[in-house]
């Protein structure tokens, strides 16, 4: 499992998203070197929940052939709906906080997935 | 083909709720919603119970559009969790539908990128797709069709007149985002996903508890005796409490309201606690071998009337909420107690039927969801606010104005004729006239997306 390329890849997403989202509300190129700047908090907040919240899930799982698939299974549907809800309910409180939400909601689905798929390649080889 | 369903369905997704508030668009979005999923999955929609759910959908749905109240908005959501939910697996729990179904919501899109045999499928199917086809097919038509409307408008100016008022204004950055979202939403639920273990846990759990051998006849014996013991004293503590508030009941006449409120109150504490205790204690004896013991049958008889205790419980309550209601009117707290009660009353009823026919805790569960969600249906069919209203004004023994005026405005209207008949004074008056105006300013605003059952009242 490499958790170095999916914090990356997850930070990537998380900023295009993040800014999309803002940049389509009011577009200002005066904001440009804050998404470059922005990014540092982004990998901070993307490295806590996947080292913290995705990644001991399939720590978990290194013995078994089909581990991955399993702890997926098993764990994946109940964290989405956590994590949904958790979202959902940051922004009913906080309405302006959309953008934030939106990437943290999407990163760490997709954070799942790239841990997940990669834990099956690395096995499969 | 299919996936094209699913953009129309996106487009008409951000058409119906893009800046609009809710009203006929969430029953449009339900005729959507069944016709993708019928679309992707017309093996399930063979099944009645299918058909069932989606009418069920349909009704909360047209619920919305007659009265706007939460309760029809919270019916349509969890009857559209179940609806999908179903089609993910229609021999589950509904418990386990509305887990299905919210799942597939949130993260279906996910779950099928993960899943290596779906994608190999998907590439299969992609391979099919003849892109260019699809380009001609729709690319060609539609330059044509722009050339000869540009070659008519300079031709006829009443079509000059119609085509000029056709306005794209409304898309825009914002509006595809919409349109990103509801794709999403509507590719998720396409292919509802069952949630494994829980789904196949769930088929494999039956609703009756099997004898699992030989078991010692003295454990069972002493926890028998326990058993009676226990139930025998809780039985002889709840009809001293019976007999003590009935006599409380009928002895005393006039009471003030607060003591009417603390009365049904402490009434409906009392119940949940009795019933719960109750319930657990009736699962804990009878969740194994006891089901099975001849000795038991004393133990099976003090249950029953345990239960039948509770139910003169939930009775003794009913009475006292009604005459709450008979002298001070309806409000959704005074209905919400009479809601519970009929809750509690099943609850009870299939807690009976669990020991009678020997079921175990899952059967509980599936019938009382399935209950609920069928009261949940049946009351986002009924206009409260306009019925406590009417009650109120007409029946009640006393009026609390402030509150009919501070209900939605599902009973404008009838607040409005009384305040007519009836002419009104001082601040009664203000306040009728003023969610009258704001109300039916509110219905001339609406878009059509917007459009609710009072708006055709007014036109």
């Amino acid at each position: 499992m490499s958790i170095g390329k999916t914090i990356a890849k997850a930070t990537l997403l998380a900023t295009c998203i993040f800014w999309f989202l803002i940049f389509c509300d009011d577009l200002d190129l005066g904001m440009l070197p804050f998404v470059f700047l922005s990014m540092i908090p982004i990998c901070l907040c993307c490295s806590l929940v996947i080292i913290f919240t995705i990644a001991p899930f399939f720590w978990t799982c290194n013995k078994e052939q089909n581990g991955t698939e399993i702890v997926f299974q098993w764990f994946f549907p109940f964290y989405a709906i956590a994590c949904f809800c958790l979202c959902a309910y940051g922004f009913w409180k906080a309405p302006d906080a959309v953008s934030f939400f939106t990437a943290a909601f999407f990163t760490s689905l997709q954070s799942w997935v790239w841990l997940a798929k990669k834990k099956v390649t690395k096995l499969e080889s | 083909m299919k996936k094209i369903s699913l953009l129309i369905g996106a487009v008409l997704f951000s058409t119906l709720f893009y800046k609009q508030s809710l009203g006929l668009n969430m029953s449009l979005f339900s005729i959507v919603t069944i016709v993708i999923l019928a679309t992707y999955n017309p093996k399930s929609f063979k099944q009645k119970s299918s058909i069932a759910f989606s009418l069920l959908y349909l009704i909360s749905a047209i619920s919305i559009f007659f009265f706007q109240s939460s309760l029809s908005f919270i019916a349509n959501f969890v009857a559209f969790f179940t609806l999908v939910g179903h089609v993910s697996e229609h021999k589950s729990s509904i418990y386990v539908s509305w887990l299905n179904g919210f799942y597939s919501f949130v993260a279906g899109f996910f779950h099928r990128n993960f899943n290596p045999h779906e994608k190999e499928e998907k590439v299969k199917i992609k391979r099919d797709i003849d892109y260019v086809h699809w380009i001609k097919i729709i690319g060609i038509p539609l330059i044509v069709v722009i050339i000869f409307i540009l070659l008519y408008r300079n031709g006829n100016p009443v079509f000059n007149d119609l085509t000029s008022k056709i306005n794209f204004s409304f898309i825009n950055i914002q509006w595809l985002l919409l349109t990103v979202l509801g794709y999403y939403l509507l590719y998720n639920i396409s292919e509802p996903i069952p949630v494994n273990p829980a789904t196949t846990i769930d088929l494999e759990t039956k609703n009756t508890l099997k004898n699992k051998g030989e078991f010692s006849i003295k454990s069972v014996k002493n926890e028998n005796q326990l058993g009676v013991v226990l139930i025998s004293l809780l039985n002889l503590l709840i009809i001293f409490f019976l007999v003590t508030d009935f006599t409380f009941l009928f002895s005393t006449q006039d009471l003030m309201a607060s003591v009417f409120s603390s009365q049904v109150h402490s009434g409906i504490n009392a119940l949940i606690a009795s019933i719960i205790i109750a319930i657990i204690i009736i699962l804990y004896f009878f969740r194994g071998n006891l089901n099975f013991f001849e000795g038991s049958k004393k133990l099976k008889s003090l249950a029953y009337i345990w239960i039948v205790l509770n139910a003169i419980l939930v009775i003794n309550t009913a009475i006292k909420d009604c005459q709450y209601i008979y002298y001070f009117g309806f409000t959704y707290k005074r209905i919400g107690v009479l809601v519970y009660l009929l809750l509690t009353v099943i609850g009870l009823a299939t807690t009976a039927i669990k020991v009678n026919q020997i079921k175990n805790l899952w059967y509980l569960f599936r019938v009382n969801s399935v209950t609920a969600f069928a009261i949940l249906i049946i009351a986002c069919t009924i206009n409260w606010d306009k019925h406590i209203t009417y009650y109120n004004l007409n029946h009640a023994q006393s009026i609390d104005f402030f509150y009919l005026t501070k209900l939605s405005n599902n009973n404008t209207f009838l607040l409005k004729e009384y305040s007519d008949n009836i002419p009104l004074k001082g601040e009664n008056k203000i306040r009728v006239d003023r969610k009258y105006r704001n109300y039916l300013k509110k219905l001339k605003d609406n878009n059509w997306q917007e459009f609710t059952y009072d708006n055709l009242k007014i036109d």
